[in-house]
């Protein structure tokens, strides 16, 4: 043992054995405290930190085993060690006693000097290593914690609404750390570039390699001219940087796509990724984009792999095409842990093409994740990544759609907009002001009671309105706390519920019943951590 | 007699060579075994066992400690006659304590 002093608490009854105790150890590695009351012992562990403990059992008002119980509540592991002459009649029923708590031990009264230090050194070198593992162990929690946030960081934000297009995706490592990647790189002229890739391995090699291979993506379109960003191109920097820079520790299957949203055109090049799937609105099915399953093998395999522009796939698609990306992990999603058996592509295919048809394309992802877990698909064994993306069409219905950082400022801004919207574009001011109402009630709830999670501090919040001058449909998506389901009220409850919160000066509290008067269809659900809000007001025959 | 026996085991067994605590010891464990058995001879006629192999016990562990073996099997017998409710064992061995008794003086 070391020059530190260990401390040692000894409870017994009679005085002559804590005096012996004590006089054992006066000289050596223990600083000793004694007691003859096991609530003063308990009060004295409390107050500083034990490295061992010794105990009677047999005590007038509290025995060993209840003091072990009050210390244990405060101090699950540290060791104790039963002092007790009940040795002498062993019966299996006291050892059994004893050996039910993992860190307790026993010593005969009838021991020597060394017998006491053995058993001491032994506790307490026991109770160290475990100490020094479970703060090894949280520094680890710790890290993975700060490197999950890293990666999420990397990433775009789950949805995007430009003028032009809209995505959405979700993005579950199996772990606390994953190896899929992804990175999207908005391009003049209603383009964007988008690299869907997974790193070869598990853990933090591959989240490692997952952070550097974003961070050159990053810089893509800063330091190529335009033009350079072909997919054939982005693939040969990349191998060419997992050669090079990670000396082909990993290598990453990876797909890179460029969708114009002017011309209605798609070129990718496959590097050993899932291919794109794409819906087709007329057909209703989905299909994939690449049966001929052209491309080239993943990055960072090969030094020597040639990425040809010949390999490049070009096609066209209509206005109401959706496109899905996923990695591999969706192929290993399984009903049970030991199911090997994944999900089959056609049944994914159907459940896509039911999906696509929905409106509110940012939702997809999650919907369509909930669908598979409803129909059993929920166990995970590998990183999952569901990505979809679809061309906005103008000259149809008007929508107005925001994505919302979660602050009050952003909230207060888009709820403004969204009362200017329907003012303006649907020619309603009584909707106008519910909306603003509704809205300047939601979105606060939201961002305070939803995502004050400091994890969720900048998940942006989808909002998108429709609808004409009787009627509008709300419809906000987060991804903070799971919401209750609202109790549906009547008018007249509502009315009772926001005079008694006025007569009482009520500083919270207004807001619920309030929506609920404003909007009496609301229709709430929840698809594997995403909330969705859709709220119908109507106009009651007020001034357009 | 006795101060050199328990000497010995508390230098011996114990490691406790330091002459004034083995006096601190010694004073305390007389202290313990006379207030032990005022309470024996208090509880005997009573014949409450629970208590006389309460007190047997922890009069045994504390023998053990200084080296005290008459006591100490005084003490378990006191003890086992307890926890077999026999007043009369007890008896028998308090008695033997009043005896020892006078070898500590």
């Amino acid at each position: 043992m070391s020059e530190h002093k260990y401390n040692v608490l000894v409870l017994d009854d009679e005085k002559f054995i804590l005096l012996t105790v004590a006089a054992c150890l006066k000289e050596g590695d223990y600083q000793v405290t004694t007691s003859d009351h096991a609530e003063e012992a308990l009060e004295a562990f409390k107050a500083k930190r034990y490295d061992a403990i010794l105990s009677d059992i047999m005590m007038d008002s509290v025995d060993g085993f209840k003091f072990r119980e009050m210390i244990r509540s405060y101090n699950k592991r540290v060791p104790i060690i039963f002092l007790t002459s009940l040795m002498d009649d062993i019966d299996n029923s006291l050892i059994t006693r004893i050996m039910k708590d993992n860190y307790s031990y026993y010593l005969n009264k009838n021991f020597t000097r060394a017998s006491l230090l053995d058993k001491l050194d032994q506790v307490v070198q026991a109770y160290q290593a475990q100490n020094e593992i479970s703060q090894l162990e949280q520094k680890i929690e710790s890290d993975l914690e700060l490197a999950t946030q890293v990666q999420i960081a990397m990433l775009p934000s789950w949805l995007q609404y430009t003028e032009s297009y809209e995505f959405s995706f979700i993005y579950r490592p199996l772990f606390k750390i994953s190896g899929d990647l992804f990175e999207w790189i908005p391009l003049s002229g209603n383009r964007c570039l988008c690299v869907f890739g997974d790193i070869s391995g598990h853990g933090i090699h591959s989240a490692l390699a997952m952070t550097a291979v974003q961070s050159i993506l990053k810089q893509l379109s800063t330091v190529n001219s335009p033009g350079s960003l072909q997919p054939d191109r982005i693939l040969s920097q990349l191998n060419e940087f997992f050669c090079d820079k990670l000396n082909m520790c990993s290598y990453m299957t990876c797909l890179v796509a460029l969708w114009d949203f002017e011309e209605n055109t798609l070129m990718f090049h496959n590097a050993g990724h899932p291919d794109l799937l794409c819906f087709n609105a007329e057909s209703g099915q989905t299909i994939e984009t690449n049966p001929n399953q052209c491309g080239s093998l993943p990055v960072g395999m090969l030094r020597n792999t040639e990425y040809l522009e010949e390999n490049n796939v070009m096609m066209k698609f209509d206005d109401d095409a959706v496109f899905f990306s996923h990695s591999d992990g969706l192929w290993d999603l399984g009903t049970h842990a030991d199911d090997e058996s994944g999900i089959d592509p056609k049944t994914f295919a159907e459940l896509a093409s039911a999906a696509a048809k929905d409106d509110n394309v940012v939702a997809i992802p999650y919907r369509l994740s909930g669908a598979l877990e409803q129909i059993g698909y929920a166990t995970p064994r590998d990183d999952y990544f569901l990505f979809v993306i679809k061309k906005v069409v103008s000259g149809k219905k008007s929508v107005f759609r925001r994505q919302i950082l979660p602050d009050m400022v952003s909230s207060d801004r888009a709820t403004l907009e969204a009362a200017e919207f329907v003012e303006n574009t649907l020619q309603s001011k009584e909707l106008a002001a519910k909306v603003e109402i509704l809205l300047s009630e939601f979105l606060v709830n939201i961002v305070k009671h939803g995502l004050d999670d400091y994890k969720k501090a900048t998940d942006v919040i989808a909002l998108s309105i429709y609808g004409d001058h009787e009627k509008v449909v709300v419809s906000v998506l987060d991804r903070g706390r799971l919401w209750d389901s609202a109790a549906t009220r009547t008018d007249e409850e509502l009315d009772r519920l926001l005079t008694e919160l006025n007569q009482k000066k009520n500083q919270s509290g207004r807001g619920i019943p309030m929506i609920m008067k404003i909007a009496p269809q609301i229709s709430r659900r929840h698809h594997c951590g995403l909330n969705e809000t859709i709220f119908t007001i109507k106009a009651t025959g007020g001034n357009k | 007699m006795m101060n050199e026996i328990f000497r010995k085991h508390l230098t011996e067994t114990l490691g406790i060579d330091d002459v004034e605590l083995q006096d601190e010891l010694i004073a305390e464990y007389k202290r313990t075994f006379y207030d032990t058995l005022d309470k024996l001879k208090e509880v005997l006629p009573s014949g409450d066992c629970e208590q006389l192999r309460r007190l047997g016990h922890a009069l045994k562990g504390c023998a053990l400690n200084i080296g005290d073996l008459e006591t100490k099997e005084l003490s378990l017998n006191i003890e086992n006659g307890g926890k077999a409710n026999d007043v009369e064992i007890c008896r028998v061995n308090i008695d033997g304590l009043i005896k020892q008794a006078a070898n500590l003086e």
